[in-house]
This record gives C-alpha cells, structure tokens and sequence, in this order.
C-alpha cells in the first residue's frame, strides 16, 4: 500500500495531534515536561511489522494492547522499550521501576495503528520523547 | 487589516495549505516557510507583519526560531500554532515573546480571528 505525499503528511499531523495529547496528559500526570520531535510515519504490510519494528524497538519491550470497534474500527499497539517502560513506571509511582539505570537512554516508543484484525497492512508510527524537569 | 503579511511556518504541507486558505480568503497576503532556516531567511526579505509558528518541525524547532525572530525583531509579532499543548509549553513560548498560542487542529476562524487581534495591537492595522 503506497500513500501519496498528501496522505503521508496527514497521517503525520494527525500523529503529531495525537502525541501531543499524550505528552500533555504524560506531563500532567508526571509533572515533567515531555519533549516532542516529528513523528516517523510508515505503511507494512502485517507480516513485515516484526521486521519494520526491530529498527526501532529491539530486547525486552512492554506493550498495551487496545480494539476499537463502531465506525472507526481496529486495533492499536502502543509498544514501550525496556528503558521507556522503566522511565514512566519510575515517573508515574516515584519508585525504582529495573535493575537498569534508565535514565541514561533516550525513551523509544512505537505505536502500531490499523484495522490489523482485518487488513493485511498497519500504520507504524514512533517518536522519541525525553523528560525535562 | 486586509493587505497585512503573514509569514506562515510549518513542516506539514497539510497545515500550510489549509491555514494559507483561510488567510487568504480572509484577505491576507500569506507567504509560507517548511523549516526554521527558511523562515529566519523568508523574515528578513519578506518583512511580515505578523508569523504564524509551528513548534515541532524538524531541524530547527519552534522554540528557537522563536529566539532568532526575537533577536531579529524584538518587536516582531509571532502567533504559535502547535500540536505540543503542554501548559508549560504554552508558558515557555508566551514567556519567550510570542504574541498568541493556538492548539493544534485549528478552527480556521480562530486562525482569522487571532491574526486579526494580534495585527489590531499594531497602530499600523488598528
């Protein structure tokens, strides 16, 4: 599936709304300020998202699952990496989250959009977001 | 206030469009930037009444294009357009200068309306 340049820049502002809504929800419940950068946006087909995801996300990761169903219908996938996961569990309860120092690695998050139950092809999109006191 | 300048700068084709259309139909004379350096460029031939500014593009953010206005023009009359809607975002930008915040989407009347406001402080369009 091939998005022409109109519909890959929709899809990227529409992404940069959405994160946007995020951060500010993260920065409320964190008290930190969430630094945003443009999101990257691609088209797989489902059978390839492993693939297109290791350039990405790579070790242990933390996921979060949602279905949507009504008229915008399908299922998204927010993926965190070990270091993402660790740095909002520690930001969220004020608690070591891992073993690992987290705070010494950018925070990686991926976020897998599309009817993926029922299409052969997902949006993938991710940012790279860091704290700032 | 027909006839004023609007420098608009965003990475999104998209949003320029959209917003050019608005402007444009409301009167205004609007010429566009994709990036921070073309904007600092476009500002200084273009001389704009008023900028419209996006803050999360590539290469150069918002914030700083911000400053390299600021120092260009202390006076210069920038309205922030932007998808990061974090209150201290929103505090950063009013802090550092700029005239305005808009959220991200945009209602096209809010674009007029804010444009129109900000240019009426202006002796020159009041």
């Amino acid at each position: 599936m091939e998005l022409t340049p109109v519909q890959h820049d929709a899809l990227i502002e529409l992404l940069n709304i959405g994160f946007g809504r995020a951060a500010a929800s993260l920065s409320e419940l964190t008290g930190h300020r969430v630094l945003l950068e443009v999101p990257h946006v691609s088209i797989h087909p489902i059978g390839e998202l492993n693939k297109a995801l290791e350039v990405v996300l790579s070790d242990e990761v933390a996921s979060v699952h949602q279905i949507f169903s009504g008229p915008v219908a399908g299922d998204a996938l927010l993926i965190l990496d070990h270091h993402a996961a660790g740095m909002l569990k520690e930001l969220l309860t004020n608690e070591p989250a891992l073993p690992r120092d987290v705070r010494q690695h950018p925070a990686r998050a991926g976020l897998v959009l599309g009817p993926a139950s029922r299409s052969r092809h997902a949006a993938a999109g991710h940012a790279v977001a860091a704290r700032q006191p | 206030m027909t006839g004023a300048k609007v420098l608009l700068v965003d990475d999104s084709g998209l949003a320029r469009r959209s917003t050019r259309r608005v402007l444009e139909e409301a009167g205004y004379a609007v010429v566009e930037a994709e990036d921070g350096l073309s904007a600092l460029e476009q500002f200084s031939v273009e001389k704009p009444d008023v900028v419209l500014l996006d803050l999360v593009m590539k290469g150069m953010y918002g914030f700083d294009v911000l400053q390299k206005l600021r120092e260009l023009d202390p006076a210069v009359r920038v309205i922030v357009i932007s998808a990061d809607i974090q209150t201290s975002s929103r505090e950063k930008v009013l802090s550092a200068g700029a005239a305005a915040f808009i959220n991200k989407p945009v209602a096209p009347g809010q674009v007029v309306k804010t444009v129109a406001e900000v240019l009426a402080e202006d002796s020159r369009w009041s």
